[in-house]
């Protein structure tokens, strides 16, 4: 049962990465795009789906909560300080979408433009921070609470994990933006996923021979299930084969890929974790592990029911948006 | 008389702001000491992990930012209310010829307050 609620955690938590990451990616490159026109062009373009990709990251966290009440509990704490400030980033890039429009003053929408873009990179760094500290652990104690200053948060490994996810992010959004738009910004957007792709690809291969030599414990389910390692095999092949597609021009073909990369990685996280959720530094007995950490047989089994009817539903409504707003973006009166 | 009945009816804007927070905080302080009534306690259900400061950081930050986005909600509001309805809002909600819709005082920008023709038209709503 706990096995099962692991995978809906690990779905929900993908779902979230693919679809937000692309939208979190076209705020990280917003500023590049110069013209107040281009700015316009790319807000409208995550426009209808930005806030429906953001109720995954809503499930993900009451996933985390109904399923796996002790690992939601000292996450949270232990990292109070970076997810309130995490927060404060979500609120600002919320109010930036909405409120750019509502002044013509250059001042006005130019403070917006940065608040939207810099809200958006502090979201996908804190998102990978977080994802980093999970694969090396945390220091949590018998009481299975932390035990450690918040400024652990912060570190270089964490960080690099951090800045791989922007950099992914950064060009899942770039050619996201090249699927809705045409003409010059689309011209001016074909550099720029060119640009995010080569930082990707270098933060890509660095972050994974930092993985092997500064967290080897990773590789511990792999030597015993070498099969699982056509996972990252799978991921470096994409992350080879992206910029052959663009250059080909296929770009949903290169959408597909950036989304699939970014799936492989949390499955080589989740795989090389299982099964513990928040791994211990300070002794191996006290990780968090599945089992540890799960709620009451009965609570996951009414919680999984709900999960099957609900996360489909939310599933079919997100296509349903995607295909009613789907081709180049045309601004209009009602566009932000 | 009609004025003056739509004159406090502005203020019943407040109203529901008022009722949802006054709701939530009895709830909140109503429930104490339980965090989960009759389960847990709020004494319990406390963060070792978290400390007094952490909480205070949290809290004043936040206090900030829900006072900038009060002001920027206040200012966007008034500008909402300065500029009036649009011609076409009004032209769907009243079927008006496009005649009738030059003259329509509500759309006036520089009318003081609220006409008397104006009021008319929204009692007409």
């Amino acid at each position: 049962m706990a096995t099962w609620w692991f995978l809906v955690v690990g779905a929900v938590f993908t779902g979230y990465a693919v679809l937000d990451g692309f939208d979190l990616g076209a705020g990280a490159v917003h500023l590049l795009l110069r013209k107040e026109e281009s700015r316009r062009i790319a807000l409208n373009a995550i426009g209808p789906v930005w806030d429906g990709n953001e109720v995954w990251l809503v499930i993900g966290g009451g996933t985390l909560f109904a399923g796996f009440p002790v690992v939601y509990g000292t996450v949270f704490s232990a990292f109070y300080v970076p997810f309130m400030l995490f927060l404060v980033a979500l609120i600002f890039r919320a109010i930036s979408i909405e409120f750019r429009s509502k002044e013509p003053m250059p001042w006005w929408r130019s403070m917006w433009d940065w608040s939207y873009s810099v809200a958006s990179v502090v979201i996908a760094l804190s998102l990978g921070v977080v994802l980093g500290n999970l694969i090396q652990g945390l220091p949590i104690g018998a009481d299975r609470e932390f035990q450690g200053s918040w400024l652990t948060f912060l570190n270089p490994y964490a960080l690099l994990v951090g800045a791989t996810t922007a950099a992914l992010f950064a060009q899942h959004g770039a050619v996201y933006l090249l699927l809705k738009t045409e003409n010059r910004i689309f011209a001016r957007l074909t550099l720029i996923v060119r640009q995010t792709l080569r930082v990707f690809v270098a933060l890509y291969l660095v972050l994974s021979v930092a993985t092997l030599w500064h967290v080897p414990h990773m590789l511990t389910v792999f030597r015993a299930q070498p099969w699982l390692f056509a996972v990252p095999l799978l991921t470096l092949g994409l992350v080879l084969s992206i910029g052959w597609l663009i250059r080909r021009r296929r770009y949903f073909a290169a959408f597909l890929c950036s989304g699939s990369i970014a799936a492989l990685l949390l499955l080589t996280v989740a795989a090389g974790l299982f099964p513990v959720l928040v791994r211990s530094t300070l002794n191996p007995a006290w990780n968090l592990t599945i089992y540890n950490s799960a709620s009451s047989s009965k609570s996951l089994g009414i919680m999984l029911t709900i999960a099957a009817i609900g996360i489909p539903l939310v599933a079919t409504y997100t296509g349903f948006v995607f295909w009613v707003f789907r081709g180049k973006v045309r601004l209009d009166e009602a566009s932000y | 008389m009609l004025p003056r009945l739509l004159g406090v009816f502005v203020s019943a804007v407040l109203l529901p702001q008022l009722a949802n927070q006054l709701g939530w905080y009895s709830a909140e302080v109503g429930r104490q000491p339980w965090v989960v009534y009759g389960l847990l306690r709020t004494s319990d259900a406390l963060s070792k992990a978290v400390t007094a400061g952490q909480v205070w950081f949290s809290l004043i930050l936040f206090t900030l930012v829900y006072a900038l986005l009060f002001a920027l909600f206040l200012y966007l509001l008034n500008k909402k209310i300065q500029h009036g309805p649009d011609e076409e809002e009004l032209s769907e909600a009243h079927h008006l010829s496009p005649a009738s819709k030059r003259n329509n005082p509500v759309i006036s920008h520089d009318a003081p307050g609220i006409s008397a023709a104006a009021l008319r038209n929204v009692s007409d709503l």
